[in-house]
């Protein structure tokens, strides 16, 4: 190669699919967090909406607490402290769990789990509160519980609107996983930064990284369209039958 | 079959039924006239606890409830035996007409789905909408929604069902297929208790009519002589402003 090229395409070329094998830790940390994301969510949005005495509370310090540190804090938090945690709590109470073999990215599920279940929660709060009162006084008139009417009607109808949010959640969410590689979580970053580190080729490795990102991304906003899409089936005024 | 008594219920400082004593017995169909903030429909809601009221008795057939000390149980057990009919209709708009009836047959009376579907469509035909069963309520008329409405409340087959102003959102020229439907209802037995300002549907239809105003029950009586020989000042004043040209003096 040149002294004077910007880039080298081969090398670009080769990195491709070395840094691809950090897709799957990142997608599963993306997944596994959205998931208990939407669950945890999902429970605080219950208690705000149904002002529950004391996990009220407690849901307030929770979400104030992951939306006013950095996440970078609370994986550090996480990834140093939970283990010193799981340590003393095993020596309290004779529990036989080896810390050590705890993988990294657990911990890394835990403190994403956490942090985007805070935000997602004032997502999900407002979606079931956008449901008119109306489709809840009809569920109730018919005799239904609360969790028949949230299940039947609440859910279904809050999450037609919640989904556009709850995809540009999942992206963020996708894209932040990179601070994973802090604790040595072996994601799309961690990937390029070892090759990088080997060849000093740091501008490659990163523009790979970051195009990678980028088609995830696209893919995952197309997938969240056709779901809108669908979810919204009965909003369209004409009927093709 | 029907016993309220001193039904009270306040919103705030702002009483709205002042102690409603009522009687309805089986398959009349009782008009609840009155002015807007009379209480009218606050006491339909009041029935089937959409809206909990501080003092009262309340007996549906064999169910007997203490407003006061009200359970969740019971409050359930109100709602299975009673049905309503909203003004706003409140399809279950992510449900096709058929699932909106079939709904609360699933979900509450724990029918299957085939079964629900039956039995949804008998009640699709009585409403004359059986080619509109895979339709969603935004693709409905007004009209077309609310009969859909009837239609899941009838499917529940309620001891009474309690219409809150059925007609008073749609367009002029779509109450008539409304209320057509609710006078086949009518003389089907079912009992109803219906808010409205539907003077003409009270005088046709309606058994029994109550006239409130400002949280009481100012005048009950028989339909005919409720509009041939009205007793109390109020309800004659009533009368006269909303059918100027009617004449109750034979």
């Amino acid at each position: 190669m040149q002294a004077n090229e910007l880039l080298d395409f081969g090398y670009m070329l080769q990195l491709i699919p070395r840094v691809a094998a950090g897709i799957p830790v990142s997608l599963s940390i993306a997944c596994v967090a959205f998931i208990f994301g939407i669950l945890l969510g999902f429970a605080v949005a219950l208690v705000k909406i149904y002002k529950v005495p004391v996990a009220l509370q407690i849901s307030q310090v929770y979400v104030s607490f992951m939306r006013g540190t950095p996440l970078l804090v609370q994986i550090f938090l996480s990834y140093y402290g939970l283990p010193l945690v799981l340590r003393y709590l095993s020596s309290i109470y004779g529990w036989n769990i080896d810390i050590s073999s705890i993988h990294a990215i657990t911990f890394m599920y835990v403190s994403f789990s956490l942090n985007v279940g805070a935000y997602l929660s004032e997502t999900i709060r407002a979606a079931i509160l956008s449901v008119n009162k109306g489709q809840i006084e009809a569920a109730e008139a018919l005799g239904m519980t609360t969790p028949q009417a949230l299940r039947r009607i609440i859910i279904p109808q809050a999450a037609v609107v919640a989904i556009p949010n709850l995809g540009n959640s999942f992206i963020s969410l996708l894209k932040d996983t990179s601070l994973a590689f802090a604790a040595s979580v072996p994601e799309i970053i961690g990937h390029a930064k070892i090759a990088a580190a080997r060849s000093s080729k740091f501008f490659e490795a990163y523009i790979v990284a970051a195009i990678m990102y980028w088609l995830i991304c696209i893919i995952f906003e197309r997938l969240v369209s056709i779901a809108e899409r669908r979810l919204r089936r009965h909003e369209r005024g004409v009927i093709n039958d | 079959m029907i016993e309220i008594r001193n039904l009270h219920k306040s919103f705030g400082n702002n009483r709205v039924l002042k102690g409603i004593d009522l009687n309805v017995a089986q398959g009349s169909v009782m008009a609840v006239l009155g002015p807007s903030g009379s209480g009218k429909s606050t006491l339909l809601r009041c029935i089937n606890l959409l809206e909990h009221p501080q003092a009262g008795t309340l007996k549906i057939g064999d169910l007997q409830i203490d407003y006061h000390r009200v359970h969740k149980k019971e409050i359930l057990e109100v709602r299975k035996n009673t049905a309503m009919v909203f003004q706003g209709y409140n399809l279950f708009a992510h449900k096709t007409a058929l699932e909106n009836i079939t709904e609360g047959l699933i979900v509450v009376k724990k029918m299957s789905k085939k079964a629900a579907e039956n039995e949804a469509n008998k009640y699709l035909e009585k409403v004359g909408l059986s080619e509109k069963a895979s339709h969603y309520p935004v693709q409905l008329s007004g009209g077309q929604q609310q009969r859909i409405a009837i239609a899941r409340a009838l499917a529940m087959k309620p001891d009474v069902i309690l219409f809150d102003e059925p007609t008073s959102a749609l367009d002029p020229e779509l109450v008539q297929e409304v209320l057509g439907v609710m006078k086949k209802v009518a003389n089907e037995g079912i009992t109803m208790i219906v808010v409205t300002h539907e003077i003409n549907f009270a005088r046709d239809v309606a058994t029994d009519v109550v006239f409130m105003d400002q949280g009481l029950i100012i005048e009950r009586a028989p339909a005919n002589e409720f509009f041939r020989n009205p007793r109390e000042e109020r309800t004659k004043q009533f009368l006269l402003q909303i059918t100027p040209d009617y004449n109750y003096v034979i």
